[in-house]
C-alpha cells in the first residue's frame, strides 16, 4: 500500500513550478502537519523525531484554538461516577508526561463531595476501580473522608455534605506544553509556522501533494509539498478536509470555562452540576477555574461566544459544593469546542473521548492526506503516536515511536533553583516561577545575564517575568505579538493585566521584529485592547481604580488609534 | 476624642486640595488640608494639560482656550461650561468659553505664582511634548524640566534621547525612533532624534534601577558628575543640542540637576513625560506641601457631622486615633476611583459625604459594566465611568438629588467632579487648578 | 468489593492524616481557612503604581534587586500565599515601617500582608523560617520574653554602674499588688536598656503617680506577631492578661510603642477597660506640662526619631507630643531634620536576619544626620535607641553624635534641682 509514487509526484512538482511565482518558498515535506494546537505540535514532534522531514503550519498563534481553552487537567477519572468508561490511556499518558514534561506538571488534589450515603459509596466504587488502573503506575490511593474531615481540609464547602472522595490529578501549562513539542520538533529538523493559514489544499488526481498558505503578517501565499498532509485542525478539521473534497464527521461540543481571579480553595472540587453533566474546580496558579460546560454546537468555530446561561450553568452547580462562589470576581471567560467524533445517541456531556485517524485514501480515495479527531488534551501524544505510525506505513519507512521516551527540551535534565537563586541574586520566587515554564533551560536563560546584566529587570511585576526569559523567548518561540509572548511567558495576565509590562515588551518585539513606530504602537493597542475586551464586561469595585490608572497612562500620554493622531498642519 | 479647629478645612491633599489651601491662607484663613496618602496627581507627569481633545473635533486642539470654546458650546455640564457661567446663566452675549478661559487663564497663573514660577507656556497655544511611550501630546504648561521640550518649537535641533542601562521602564531606543516618526508627522523642525544608553557607572546595580534610586543619586553631587561623565562618554563625537530624560532628574533638587546637566554639556534638557512609576508627580506634591502654607494633617475623613444645611466637624481617622475638625467651610478634593475619592458599594457615590454622583447626565447609582465602558480601550468617546463624579453648579457647590445646594459652606474642586473625562481629553490639571481657583473664590464670597 | 458508608466513615480519621501529610509535606500546599480568606479580602487590590518603591527605605538602601520591595509583595506575592516557601528570601527583609502604607492611594496594609505571608510559612514549614528566629521563639518558650534576661547579680551591676554614670539614683521596683497605673517595660528595655527602664520608674515616682510593676515580665506579643507566630503570641498574651487583671490598673503605661500598640489591641480584643498609653502621652494628657515644670541651663539642640511603631500605626500627633516634651519641659530646642520620620532600620527582625540591610540603613542615617548638623538625637522607643547605638558604634567612630534617650533625658533634668 505504498503511496508515494515517485513518477506521480515528480510531475506534479513540475508542474508546480510553472504555477509558482518568484519569491515564493518551496520546500518539499514528507509529512505537513496543518494546525498549531497540542494534536498538531504532537505530531510535529513524532514525525520529526522519527526522521520526517516535518512542516508545521498554524495559522493564528499555537494554542489558539480549543488547546487554549481547555482546563489543562490531565488524567485522573475521565468522566463521572456512575456511567462513565474510561480507559487505561489517560492514566499512561499522565505517567509520561511526568516523565517528559515534569516542570510543567503540578499535583492538584480534588474532593468530591457526596449528599447522600449511597452517593458516597457509588462515588467510592468508582474511584476503586480506576484505582485497579491507577496503581499499576504509583498513583496514590484515592480515600473517602467524613464530613468532619471533608469541611477541615476545605472549610468552606456546603455543610450538607455526607462527606467526599479524595483523589489526585495533575495540572499542565498547555501553552507551554505545546511549544516544548514545537521546539522539539525543530531540534530534530522539523519547520515551524504560526500564522500561516492553509487556503488550499493541492491536489491532482485524487492524490494530495501539498498546500497552499498565506502568511498573515505579510500577505503573502506560499506553497508547501508534502507526500502526507495531515489534518490536525481540531475544530475546523471538517472545513479543512473540505478543502481536500472530503468529508469529516464530527460531534462538536461547546465548553465555557470561567476564571475568577484568586485561589479560593485549598484543593480542586468534582461533581455532577445541576444538569448532571461533569464540573470541576480547579485552583491554577493564582487563578481559579470552574467549569466546564457541554453542548452541542454546530455553528461557526470562529464565533464563539458565552453566554448567560452557559455562566449560570457553572455557578449555580459549583456553588452547590461551595456556597461562596458567586461572590468572587470572574476575570474572563474561555470557550472552546470539542472535536470530538460524530456519535449518535448519545447527550453532548456524554460523547465519548475516543479518537480516530482517518487515512483518507481508504475511506475517500484521496491518497496523502489524513485527519485525526477526537480524543482530549491528556492523550495528545498516543493520538500523535497513532497518526505518525500511520505516516509510517504509508510513507513504507520502519520506524517507531519514542515520544514517550525522550524528554521534552523543558526536562532534559535536573536544576538546582536554590543554587541558581543564589549565583545570580535573583529571588527564589522569580527563579521558580520561570522554571514552571522553562524547566531546565532556566540555566541557560539565566546565564544571559552574565552577558548583559540588565536582562535581570523584571518585566513583568504581576507574575513576575524578567527581560532574560522575554528575550530568550522572543528569539526562539516564534513569537509575532504580545499575545503570543503572553501564552509563552504569562506577562500580562496578572491583576494590572498588561499595564505596566506593555510598553515595556513593545521595545523589546520592535528591536527584533524591525517593527516602525506606527507599527509597534498599533501592537501595543491591539494587546491593551485585547486585555481590555475580557475586562470590561465584568469591571467593578476594586478594578475600577486599577482602569482609571491605565486610561490615564496610555490616553492621557496621548496615544490614540492610529487614525487620530494623523493631524494638518500646526 | 482631640478636637482641632481650622476656618477651612480642605479634604484631599492632591493638586486642587494643596491649591486650594495655598489660595485660602493666601486670603488670610486659617487653612487645614487633611489627605489620607498620596493619589493621581503623585502618578502624574506635572505638566498642566487644559484641553486638548473633545469628541467632534479631529485631531488635537491649536491650544486650550480653542478647547475650551469648543466644549462650552457643547456641553454644558462639563467643569469649564460651569466656570463659563459668570452669573449663574450662560451670558449669550459673550462668546462662548471667553469667562472660563479667562477663569482658567489667571488660576493658572496664580498657581504658577504659588510653585515660584516653574511653569511657562500659554492657555493661547498649545505646546507638544514627548513622552517615555513615544507618542506626542498637546499640553498647556510646562514645568521647568519640560521647558525645553517643546517640540513644536525646536528648529534644526538634534535630540539625544537618554537611556539608562539597568533601567527596564524606558527603552530609548524605542522611544527615540517613535518620537522620530511622529515628529515628522507634525512636522516639526527637529533635525534628528537618536538614543543614547548610558551605564551610570555610580550605581553598583545595573539592572532593576527604578527612578527613585537614580534621582536621588544624581541629587549628590559626586554621583551627579559621574553621571554627566557617563553621558560624555556615551555621546562621543555626536553632538546634541538637547537631551531628553526620562523621569530620573532629582525629586526635591531637581532644578539643581538640570542646570547642571545643561551647564556642563552645553546642552538643553528635558524630560519627557511619564508613566508611573516617575518622579514627576512627587516633585509637585512636595513642592506644593512645602509652599502652601496650609496646614497639613494626615488622616481619613470617616464621618462628618451637620445640622442638616452646614457641615459642623469632619472625624479624621489617622491610624488608631481619631480627632474631630471643625470649620467654617470644608471644600472637598478626594479625587475619583484612584483615592477613593468615589467609590462603589453596591451603590455608586461619593465617599466622604455620600453625595450622589452623575455622568454628567443622567445620575448614576449603579456600577452596570456593559454601561460605563466602551467596546475599545480608547474610545473617541472616552468612557462613561471616567466622567462619574459628584454633581456642582457654577459655583462649585455640590448639588443633592434634588438639585438644590447639598451643604451652604461646602464647595468642591478637582476629579471628584463628574461630567469631563480628562484622560481623553487631556484636561486634568486645567480643570483641577480652574475649579479649586472657583471653589475658593465662592468661598470668600460667601464669607462676605 | 462491597463497603458500607460507615466503614468509610471509619477510616476517614486515617485518611485525613495521611492526606494533611501529603499536602504539607510533599505538595507544600499552604492551607487557606475561611478566616484567612476573609482576611485577605480586607488587604484591598494594589493598581501597581509604584509609588511604595519611592518611599520604601529598604529600597532606597540596596535597590530592588536587594528587597523586591512592597509593589511586589502587594500585586504578585499575596496572590501566591500557596508558594510562600519561595518567598523567603523577600518577606523577612520588610522593615515594617509602614511608609509603603503612609503613601498608597489604595491603602494596601503591606505590613500586615508581609506578617500574614511569614505565618503561612511558619504554620507550613518551619524550617524554612530564618534561623535566628528560632532562638527567639525558644526564648518566648523558655523565658516568656525576646530576650533571655541576665542573671540578676549582673544585671544589677550593671543598672547601678549606668545611673551612676548620669547620675541618677537608683530606686527598687515598686511591688504592689494593685495600682492606678501598670508601668509596663517590655522586653528589650527589661533585658538590654536597663537605664530607659529606670529612668522611666525614676520619672513615675518623682511625679507621684501610683504605679506598680509586673513581678515577671510577660512579653505582650507584639514580636510574636511580627513573625508570623500567633500561637506564641496569643499564648504569651493569655497568661499576659491574667497579670493585668490581678493588678487591675486604670492605665497601662509603656515605654515601648510596639508594646503600646501591641497592649492597645489586647485591651480590646480581652474587653478590658484599661487606657492603653505610650508615656509621652501619658505624660501630656494625663500628668500635664505644667506639672512637668523644669528649669534646665542646658543649652541643647536635638533632633527627634520618631518611632514607626508609633508614628505610623497610631498617629502622628505622637510627633508633636515628643517635640512639646523636648521643648516645654526640657528647654530643648527642636532641630527638624527630614530623616526624623524614616524608619532608623531596626524593626521586624531585619537586624537579626539581615544585619548588612540593618546597618546599610544606619549608615545612611548616620551620614544624613551629620551632614544636616544634627548633634543629639532623641529616642522614646527601645528598638530606636538600640538601632542607633548600634549605628553610632559602627559609623560614628569620632563621636560627633550622641544618643540621648528622652527619659533618660526627663529624668536627669526631674532629679538634678
Amino acid at each position: 500500500m505504498c503511496y508515494y509514487n515517485s513518477v506521480v509526484f515528480l510531475y506534479i512538482k513540475l508542474l508546480a513550478n510553472d504555477i509558482v511565482q518568484k519569491g515564493d518558498i518551496l520546500r518539499e515535506y514528507d509529512v505537513i502537519v496543518i494546525g498549531g494546537g497540542v494534536t498538531g505540535a504532537g505530531i510535529a514532534r513524532d514525525a520529526a523525531m522519527r526522521g520526517f522531514k516535518t512542516l508545521i503550519l498554524e495559522r493564528k498563534d499555537f494554542s489558539s484554538g480549543v488547546t487554549g481553552a481547555c482546563m489543562g487537567m490531565v488524567a485522573g477519572p475521565v468522566g463521572l461516577p456512575v456511567e462513565r468508561e474510561f480507559n487505561e490511556w489517560n492514566v499512561q499518558e499522565a505517567q509520561v508526561l511526568k516523565q517528559i514534561a515534569a516542570p510543567l506538571m503540578h499535583t492538584v488534589p480534588f474532593l468530591t463531595p457526596v449528599f447522600s450515603e449511597t452517593e458516597a459509596v457509588n462515588q467510592y466504587k468508582f474511584l476503586q476501580l480506576y484505582y485497579e488502573i491507577a496503581k499499576k503506575y504509583g498513583e496514590r490511593e484515592p480515600v473517602f473522608l467524613s464530613r468532619e474531615h471533608a469541611l477541615k481540609l476545605e472549610p468552606r464547602l456546603n455543610k450538607e455534605i455526607y462527606g467526599a472522595t479524595y483523589h489526585e490529578e495533575y495540572a499542565i501549562d498547555v501553552f507551554r506544553l505545546v511549544i516544548e513539542n514545537l521546539l522539539s520538533a525543530e531540534n530534530y529538523g522539523a519547520d515551524v509556522y504560526n500564522y500561516h493559514e492553509v487556503t488550499r489544499i493541492l491536489k491532482k488526481n485524487g492524490q494530495v501533494y501539498g498546500v497552499v498558505a498565506k502568511d498573515i503578517l505579510t500577505g503573502n501565499e506560499k506553497e508547501f509539498y508534502g507526500k502526507i498532509v495531515v489534518n490536525a485542525t481540531g475544530p475546523w478539521a471538517s472545513k479543512i478536509a473540505g478543502l481536500a473534497d472530503v468529508e469529516v464527521k464530527m460531534r462538536p461540543t461547546k465548553g465555557v470555562i470561567l476564571i475568577l481571579e484568586r485561589r479560593i480553595t485549598n484543593v480542586g472540587l468534582q461533581m455532577l452540576g445541576i444538569d448532571m453533566t461533569f464540573k470541576e474546580l480547579v485552583p491554577h496558579e493564582n487563578t481559579t477555574l470552574i467549569g466546564p460546560t457541554s453542548d452541542d454546537y454546530f455553528g461557526d468555530p470562529d464565533e464563539l461566544t458565552i453566554t448567560r446561561t452557559e455562566i449560570e450553568l457553572i455557578l449555580e452547580s459549583l456553588s452547590r459544593l461551595l456556597p461562596s462562589l458567586r461572590e468572587h470576581r470572574i476575570i474572563r471567560g474561555m470557550a472552546g469546542l470539542r472535536p470530538l467524533l460524530y456519535k449518535w445517541g448519545k447527550p453532548a456531556a456524554k460523547v465519548p473521548r475516543d479518537f480516530k485517524v482517518f487515512d483518507h485514501e481508504e475511506q475517500d480515495d484521496v491518497g496523502g492526506f489524513i485527519s485525526v479527531v477526537g480524543g482530549n488534551m491528556t492523550i495528545y501524544r498516543l493520538m500523535a503516536e497513532k497518526t505518525v505510525d500511520l505516516i509510517a506505513k504509508l510513507l513504507d519507512k520502519d520506524v517507531k515511536c519514542r515520544t514517550h521516551l525522550e524528554p521534552l527540551p523543558v526536562n532534559e535534565k535536573p536544576v538546582n533553583i536554590s543554587e541558581l537563586s543564589q549565583k545570580y541574586n535573583i529571588p527564589e520566587i522569580i527563579v521558580r516561577n520561570m522554571y514552571t515554564r522553562q524547566g531546565s533551560k532556566i540555566e541557560k536563560i539565566l546565564s544571559m545575564i552574565e552577558e548583559n546584566e540588565s536582562y535581570k529587570s523584571i518585566i513583568c511585576t504581576c507574575e513576575p517575568v524578567i527581560t532574560a526569559e522575554v528575550i530568550y523567548s522572543l528569539e526562539h518561540e516564534w513569537v509575532n505579538t504580545v499575545d503570543d509572548l503572553r501564552r509563552r511567558t504569562r506577562i500580562g495576565v496578572g491583576p494590572c493585566q498588561g499595564s505596566f509590562c506593555t510598553h515595556k515588551v513593545i521595545a523589546l518585539l520592535a528591536k527584533r521584529k524591525g517593527w516602525g513606530p506606527l507599527k509597534a504602537q498599533q501592537e501595543m493597542l491591539a494587546f491593551l485592547n485585547e486585555r481590555w475586551k475580557g475586562k470590561y464586561p465584568i469591571l467593578s469595585k476594586t478594578q475600577i481604580p486599577q482602569e482609571e490608572l491605565t486610561q490615564a497612562i496610555y490616553v492621557g500620554l496621548g496615544l490614540r488609534s492610529i487614525n487620530s493622531t494623523e493631524r494638518d498642519e500646526i | 476624642m482631640r478636637k482641632y479647629r481650622a476656618d477651612v478645612v480642605i479634604i484631599g491633599g492632591g493638586i486642587s486640595g494643596l491649591y486650594a489651601g495655598y489660595l485660602a491662607n493666601k486670603l488670610g484663613y486659617d487653612a487645614i488640608v487633611i489627605r489620607k496618602g498620596q493619589g493621581a496627581t503623585a502618578l502624574s507627569s506635572g505638566n498642566i494639560d487644559i484641553m486638548g481633545y473633545y469628541e467632534g473635533q479631529s485631531g488635537w486642539f491649536d491650544s486650550g482656550a480653542e478647547g475650551i470654546r469648543f466644549v462650552t458650546k457643547r456641553n454644558p455640564t462639563h467643569p469649564y461650561s460651569l466656570l463659563d457661567m459668570a452669573e449663574g446663566v450662560p451670558d449669550l452675549t459673550i462668546e462662548h468659553g471667553k469667562h472660563a478661559i479667562m477663569l482658567t487663564d489667571d488660576s493658572i497663573k496664580e498657581f504658577n505664582t504659588f510653585l515660584g514660577n516653574i511653569y511657562t507656556g500659554s492657555i493661547a497655544k498649545n505646546a507638544y511634548i514627548g513622552t517615555t511611550l513615544g507618542t506626542i501630546k498637546p499640553t498647556g504648561y510646562l514645568p521647568f524640566y519640560m521647558a525645553n521640550g517643546d517640540l513644536s518649537h525646536h528648529n534644526d535641533t538634534k535630540i539625544g534621547v537618554v537611556g539608562i542601562y539597568g533601567y527596564a521602564d524606558f527603552d530609548a531606543g524605542y522611544c527615540a525612533d517613535s518620537l522620530k516618526h511622529f515628529s515628522k508627522q507634525y512636522h516639526f523642525g527637529i533635525d534628528e532624534i537618536c538614543p543614547v544608553t548610558i551605564k551610570f557607572k555610580g550605581l553598583t546595580e545595573q539592572s532593576n534601577l527604578d527612578p527613585f534610586n537614580i534621582a536621588r543619586k544624581l541629587e549628590i553631587d559626586e554621583y551627579r558628575q559621574k553621571f554627566i561623565d557617563d553621558i560624555k562618554t556615551a555621546l562621543g563625537s555626536k553632538e546634541v543640542t538637547h537631551l531628553a530624560f526620562p523621569p530620573i532628574l532629582g525629586i526635591d533638587n531637581a532644578k539643581v540637576v538640570v542646570s547642571d546637566i545643561e551647564n556642563e554639556l552645553g546642552v538643553k534638557v528635558f524630560e519627557l513625560a511619564s508613566l508611573p512609576p516617575n518622579t514627576q508627580g512627587l516633585r509637585l506634591v512636595s513642592l506644593m506641601e512645602r509652599t502652601s502654607g496650609a496646614k497639613i494633617q494626615r488622616g481619613e475623613v470617616i464621618s462628618f457631622n451637620s445640622d442638616g444645611s452646614k457641615i459642623k466637624s469632619v472625624v479624621v481617622r489617622d491610624y488608631s486615633s481619631k480627632f474631630l475638625f471643625e470649620g467654617d467651610f470644608f471644600i472637598l478634593a478626594t479625587g475619583k476611583f484612584i483615592s477613593d475619592g468615589i467609590i462603589d458599594t453596591g451603590t455608586l457615590k461619593e465617599s466622604v459625604f455620600g453625595l450622589p454622583v452623575f455622568d454628567g447626565k443622567v445620575w448614576v447609582k449603579h456600577f452596570d459594566p456593559l454601561k460605563m465602558s466602551e467596546r475599545q480601550l480608547i474610545s473617541p468617546k472616552g468612557h462613561r465611568f471616567l466622567r462619574i463624579g459628584i454633581r456642582v453648579n457654577y459655583k462649585m457647590q455640590p448639588l443633592n438629588d434634588e438639585m438644590n445646594i447639598a451643604y451652604e459652606n461646602l464647595v468642591a474642586a478637582g476629579s471628584v467632579i463628574g461630567g469631563y473625562d480628562s484622560a481623553f481629553e487631556l484636561s486634568g490639571f486645567g480643570v483641577a487648578i480652574s475649579t479649586a481657583y472657583k471653589a475658593v473664590q465662592t468661598l470668600q464670597e460667601l464669607r462676605g | 468489593m462491597e463497603v458500607t458508608y460507615e466503614e468509610l466513615v471509619q477510616k476517614s480519621q486515617e485518611n485525613y492524616e495521611k492526606i494533611e501529610m501529603v499536602l504539607k509535606k510533599e505538595l507544600k500546599e499552604v492551607h487557606l481557612y475561611p478566616e484567612d480568606l476573609e482576611y485577605m479580602d480586607t488587604f484591598g487590590k494594589c493598581i501597581n503604581c509604584g509609588l511604595c518603591i519611592s518611599v520604601c527605605p529598604v529600597i532606597e538602601e540596596v535597590g530592588i534587586n536587594g528587597f523586591l520591595g512592597p509593589r511586589e509583595i502587594d500585586v504578585s506575592m499575596v496572590r501566591n500565599v500557596h508558594h510562600v516557601t519561595d518567598q523567603v528570601d523577600v518577606i523577612f527583609k520588610c522593615i515594617g515601617c509602614n511608609a509603603c502604607h503612609e503613601i498608597c492611594p489604595r491603602k494596601i496594609p503591606t505590613k500586615e500582608i508581609v506578617m500574614f505571608l511569614r505565618h503561612k510559612l511558619l504554620m507550613l514549614d518551619k524550617s524554612k523560617v530564618p534561623t535566628p528566629l528560632h532562638s527567639v521563639m525558644n526564648n518566648f518558650d523558655q523565658h516568656k520574653m525576646f530576650y533571655e534576661p541576665k542573671p540578676i547579680e549582673k544585671r544589677q551591676k550593671i543598672i547601678q554602674r549606668q545611673l551612676k554614670k548620669v547620675g541618677l539614683p537608683y530606686i527598687p521596683d515598686p511591688e504592689k499588688e494593685h495600682a492606678d497605673v501598670l508601668f509596663y517595660t517590655g522586653c528589650k528595655a527589661e533585658n538590654r536598656l536597663y537605664l530607659m527602664r529606670e529612668a522611666a520608674k525614676l520619672i513615675l515616682t518623682k511625679l507621684n503617680v501610683d504605679f506598680t510593676m509586673l513581678k515577671d515580665m510577660v512579653c505582650c506579643g507584639y514580636a510574636s506577631e511580627e513573625m508570623g507566630d500567633y500561637e506564641r503570641r496569643d499564648k504569651l498574651r493569655s497568661e499576659l492578661v491574667q497579670k493585668i487583671k490581678k493588678v487591675s490598673p486604670k492605665y497601662i503605661v509603656t515605654i515601648c510603642p510596639g508594646c503600646t500598640a501591641s497592649l492597645k489591641r489586647i485591651v480590646e480584643k480581652y474587653g478590658l477597660d484599661i487606657n492603653v498609653k505610650h508615656m509621652v502621652e501619658y505624660l501630656i494628657d494625663d500628668i500635664g506640662l505644667k506639672n512637668l515644670t523644669v528649669n534646665s541651663n542646658q543649652e541643647l539642640v536635638v533632633t527627634m526619631q520618631y518611632p514607626c511603631n508609633l508614628y505610623r500605626e497610631f498617629g502622628d500627633y505622637i510627633k508633636d507630643y515628643f517635640k512639646q516634651i523636648l521643648e516645654n519641659v526640657g528647654n530643648a530646642t527642636v532641630k527638624e531634620a527630614s530623616i526624623s520620620s524614616k524608619c532608623c532600620g531596626g524593626g521586624a527582625y531585619v537586624p537579626l536576619i539581615y544585619p548588612k540591610i540593618s546597618n546599610k540603613m544606619l549608615k545612611t542615617k548616620v551620614d544624613a544626620m551629620k551632614e544636616e548638623n544634627v548633634k543629639v538625637i532623641t529616642t522614646i522607643c527601645p528598638e530606636c535607641n538600640l538601632s542607633w547605638n548600634t549605628g553610632l558604634h559602627l559609623f560614628d567612630k569620632e563621636k560627633t553624635l550622641e544618643l540621648l534617650d528622652l527619659f533618660v533625658f526627663l529624668a536627669a533634668l526631674l532629679y538634678s534641682r
